[in-house]
């Protein structure tokens, strides 16, 4: 039984833990090393985006991203216990957007990538775990007054038969 | 990249700490009843365990290993056979049961956990043939390239994979650790063969891994170069990972326990079952426990605690009156609004009605009526609550109108006017007449215990009984009775209880306990309550409860954005502030018609509507604790910078800089919309529970359908306000 206590807050942990990686975009060769471009999530929708870079060996990087109208242009950063150069920018609409990093001043881009962004994920959508969290907590006060019913049911049964 | 990185411990910081807190509190009470079966031991192996998932979850292997396959590796690797293992050899089971709550524990999950059929599928689970082959295949399944490739591609895959892990691990350690009181189907000496064919069933994964010519999960053959890593080389460290300490993790176990078996020829002693004794726990006692208790049951430990916050409302009142007029930058703009009101609702749903106990409104009055004593009784045609109803609607709606929030020296005059009421009340009526039958903020400190733990109770029924002279409520020698006409053998619940504990002081038996007790306990009872009388005749108790739950919603609906936008639009009514307030009002007037609709199906109205009223408390309940709660979290840091603005302003005195950005730009912590939507769960929960037992109870089931549906109204409002951006009173925007 313990089990299921410890299962259940278990899974609740991992669910929630998870620092997010990113998934690969983009990655080449420059020189003899590596570059390669991460994006969460892997999915993006309209909203914010955070991009990782790793394996670029130094001087300033810009990262943009093009979509639609929209252009946002900013620095990629290190930040403090954590491997790589990082930034956050936004999606603006719906639809193809061309993510590119920009080495110092060379005019061609080091990585460059095309993704799909989906339509703007509600607050519903993002929080649907959490907002049907009472569902199971019901489902278990349910099942613990059948438990109980059934019980006292059969208690009185039992008693019942035992009448002359 | 090293583990000295950054750890996000995130929001499984709280189940794990509570997990925890919960094993440690088991393990203390039968540590003192049975030292040597419970052992420091079993306890370093629990919190072993726990430390691996926390280590897997919180350290930088959560994201290096997304990077690197052998830091995910390793990351598994503690959560399939390390952690289980060790909380197994901790024997939670019963520390877990016994660190509950009694009413969790027994009440609640007992009838489940005796269930004849879950515990059938559980020792199906945990059997050898199952536990095997599940574990197996979870292993080798997400070892397959297109699902390890999923689990990296987002958070929720990625969650997925490490529960399978910790589950199927738990299962297979199970049988192999077999904690206790749970016993094996198979013999000992069988589990050795258990561990030797899991360990080859792991060998092949690590050897595919180790002996394949190229880089097998495509993901890391971009991110390790990235790293500086050789992906081909990083995969092999992951299959040696996986084998060797992997072996490790499997063969010593299987020797420890061929040698047990090799030792203990002699059959196991018939003994199967806990050798425990039950015994019901003793019910906590606030008042025994050390120091606190001493300082609660004493009159001038209550006063001192009174007179401290005293001196708090007269800083209030000074920065607000001489302080500047913007709310963030003044302690009367963000004390009671950010921290006093969140202090006072997690305290109530923590412990109890502290707040009133704490209450600085009744300092002046306790120390007068050392000198004046009052002579008149509070007028009979006035003992109801019709007046304390109003005064809450009144209060909601001149919050919003008058804007107290934004204004510090309104505030700061609502205390003084408070302060002032409550003396003057009090040295012309005897009793607690201010607390009982005016003060909205004691009604809904009142109202708030009905959900706490703890509760004023008689310790032993039968010295009541054999008391002839009931001093608890009259009074005698040591002290006055209670103010508010409670009894304390015949009181039911926290309504009325100020927690001013004079009944404590007067009791000559030392009989009365601050007791343990399940929350919401009260809503069911029948029959007639201390001071309040039969609950179905009382329509304005029924409707003082009903007011502050419409009116917790209204009040954190003007605080969401988008209705703010809504009132700000509206071309009618004056300025803003006033279509605040009469939007507050409608809002009110609205949230009460759906119960005042639902009474008119199923018998008598007003019945119907005094039921209405406690079981749709606890969502009404959760609304205000969510809302305050959350200006707690979120604002706790603006605590200090007005004070020390204050103080370098009325007296020169240095505290420090204001560090006004601490004010302004903190996140709200990852965890708090989370726990918000939990909050409101359990509040939905309770009030449908309580609406299905009150209709079965009184031979209409149907009733309940009705019932439900303005509880889940009301929480879908506050779900709805949850989620919407909220503006940020009280601080810099
Ligand atoms: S029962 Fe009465 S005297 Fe005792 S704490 Fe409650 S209000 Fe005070």
């Amino acid at each position: 039984m313990s089990r299921m206590l410890l299962t259940a807050l278990a899974v609740l942990s991992t669910r929630l833990a998870c620092a997010d990686g990113g998934v690969p975009i983009d990655s080449r060769m420059v020189g003899t090393e590596r570059v390669t471009l991460l994006m969460t999530p892997a999915r993006p929708s309209v909203g914010s985006a955070r991009f990782t870079l790793l394996g670029h060996g130094g001087g300033p990087v810009e990262i943009q991203v093009r979509n639609g109208d929209h252009r946002e242009r900013t620095a990629l950063e290190a930040e403090p216990g954590r491997p790589g150069l990082h930034a956050q920018l936004d999606f603006a609409v719906e639809g193809p957007a061309l993510v590119t990093v920009h080495a110092g001043a060379a005019t061609e881009p080091l990585l460059q990538s095309e993704v799909t962004v989906g339509p703007q994920a509600t607050a519903w959508m993002a929080r649907w775990p959490w907002i049907l969290a009472w569902l199971p907590m019901l489902g278990l006060v349910t099942l613990r007054e059948w438990l109980l019913a059934r019980r006292l049911h059969s208690t009185q049964e039992h008693g019942a038969s035992k009448i002359p | 990249m090293s583990l000295a990185g950054a750890w996000v411990p995130g929001v499984s910081a709280v189940p794990i700490t509570l997990l925890m807190v919960v094993y440690v509190t088991g393990w203390a009470r039968l540590h003192r009843r049975d030292p040597a079966r419970w052992s420091w031991w079993r306890l370093s192996c629990f919190g072993g365990g726990v430390a691996a998932i926390a280590v897997a979850l919180w350290s930088p292997l959560d994201q290096g290993g997304q990077w690197l396959l052998s830091w995910h590796m390793t990351q598994h690797l503690l959560l399939s056979m390390v952690a289980p293992p060790l909380l197994l050899a901790g024997w939670p089971f019963m520390p877990l049961m016994q660190g509950l709550p009694r009413w969790i524990g027994v009440g609640l999950l007992g009838p489940v956990l005796a269930w004849p059929a879950l515990r059938g599928v559980l020792a199906r689970l945990v059997h050898p043939t199952v536990a095997w082959p599940l574990s197996v295949a979870v292993t080798w399944a997400w070892h397959l390239p297109p699902a390890y490739e999923w689990a990296l591609t987002g958070s929720v895959p990625h969650a997925l994979e490490h529960a399978c892990f910790l589950w199927s691990g738990i299962l297979f350690w199970w049988p192999v650790v077999a904690p206790w009181p749970w016993q094996g189907a198979w013999p000992r000496w069988s589990m050795a063969f258990y561990l030797l064919l899991a360990d080859v069933a792991n060998t092949v994964v690590a050897a595919v891994l180790a002996f394949a010519p190229g880089v097998v999960y495509g993901t890391y053959a971009l991110t390790a170069p990235a790293l500086g890593v050789d992906p081909l080389e990083d995969q092999r460290r992951a299959a040696a990972i996986m084998w060797l300490p992997g072996q490790l993790l499997f063969l010593v176990p299987a020797v420890v326990i061929l040698a047990r078996a090799g030792r203990r020829r002699r059959p196991a002693r018939s003994v199967a079952l806990p050798v425990l004794r039950p015994r019901r726990p003793a019910r906590f006692d606030l008042l025994a426990v050390p120091m606190v208790g001493a300082v609660l049951r004493h009159p001038n430990g209550r006063l001192s605690l009174r007179m401290g916050v005293m001196v708090l409302a007269v800083l209030v009142v000074l920065d607000g009156w001489l302080g500047p007029a913007s709310a963030a930058t003044n302690v009367a703009g963000t004390w009671p609004w950010t921290h006093g009101r969140g202090l006072a609702v997690v305290a109530a749903v923590a412990v109890g009605n502290l707040a009133c106990m704490g209450c600085p409104l009744i300092a002046p009055r306790t120390l007068l009526r050392r000198w004046i004593r009052p002579r008149r009784r509070w007028p009979s045609g006035l003992r109801v609550k019709w007046i304390a109803a109003g005064l809450v609607v009144a209060w909601l709606v001149a919050y919003e109108a008058l804007g107290w929030w934004d204004s510090p020296w309104l505030t700061a005059w609502l205390v003084v006017g408070l302060v002032l009421a409550a003396t003057v009340t009090d040295l012309l009526f005897e009793g607690a007449a201010f607390c009982q039958w005016v003060c909205p903020v004691g009604q809904w400190n009142m109202a708030m215990a009905v959900a706490a733990p703890l509760q004023v109770k008689a310790r032993d029924l039968q010295v009541c009984e054999r008391c002839a002279t009931q001093d608890c409520l009259r009074g005698g020698e040591r002290g006055p009775g209670c103010g508010t006409g409670l009894f304390v053998p015949r009181k039911t619940g926290s309504l009325e209880c100020t927690w001013c504990l004079d009944c404590v002081t007067a009791c000559p038996h030392d009989n009365v306990a601050l007791a343990a007790v399940v929350p919401l306990q009260e809503s069911l009872l029948e029959g007639t309550r201390s001071a309040i009388g039969r609950w179905r005749d009382r329509t304005d108790f029924a409707t003082l409860l009903l007011v502050l739950g419409a009116g917790g919603l209204a009040n954190a609906l003007l605080m969401t954005e988008p209705v703010v936008g809504w009132v700000e639009g509206v071309g009618w009514a004056g300025s803003g502030a006033l279509r605040a307030g009469l939007i507050t009002l409608a809002s009110i007037a609205v949230l009460l018609a759906w119960p005042a609709l639902a009474a008119c199906v199923g018998g008598s109205w007003r019945e119907r509507w005094a039921g209405l009223a406690l079981d749709l408390w606890p969502v009404g309940a959760s609304v205000w604790l969510v809302h305050f709660g959350f200006h707690l979290a979120s604002g706790w840091a603006s605590a200090l910078p007005p004070l020390q603005r204050a103080a370098m302003d009325a007296a020169g005195l240095d505290l420090g800089e204001p560090r006004w950005s601490a004010h302004c730009c903190a996140t709200a912590p990852a965890w708090l919309v989370p726990a918000m939507l939990v909050a409101l769960a359990s509040g939905l929960v309770a009030s449908l529970w309580l609406c299905w037992t009150r209709a079965v109870r009184r031979g209409r089931p149907v009733t309940a359908v009705a019932d439900a549906l303005v509880a889940l109204g009301w929480w879908m409002v506050a779900a709805w306000l949850v989620l919407q951006p909220m503006q940020m009173r009280g601080l810099i925007a």
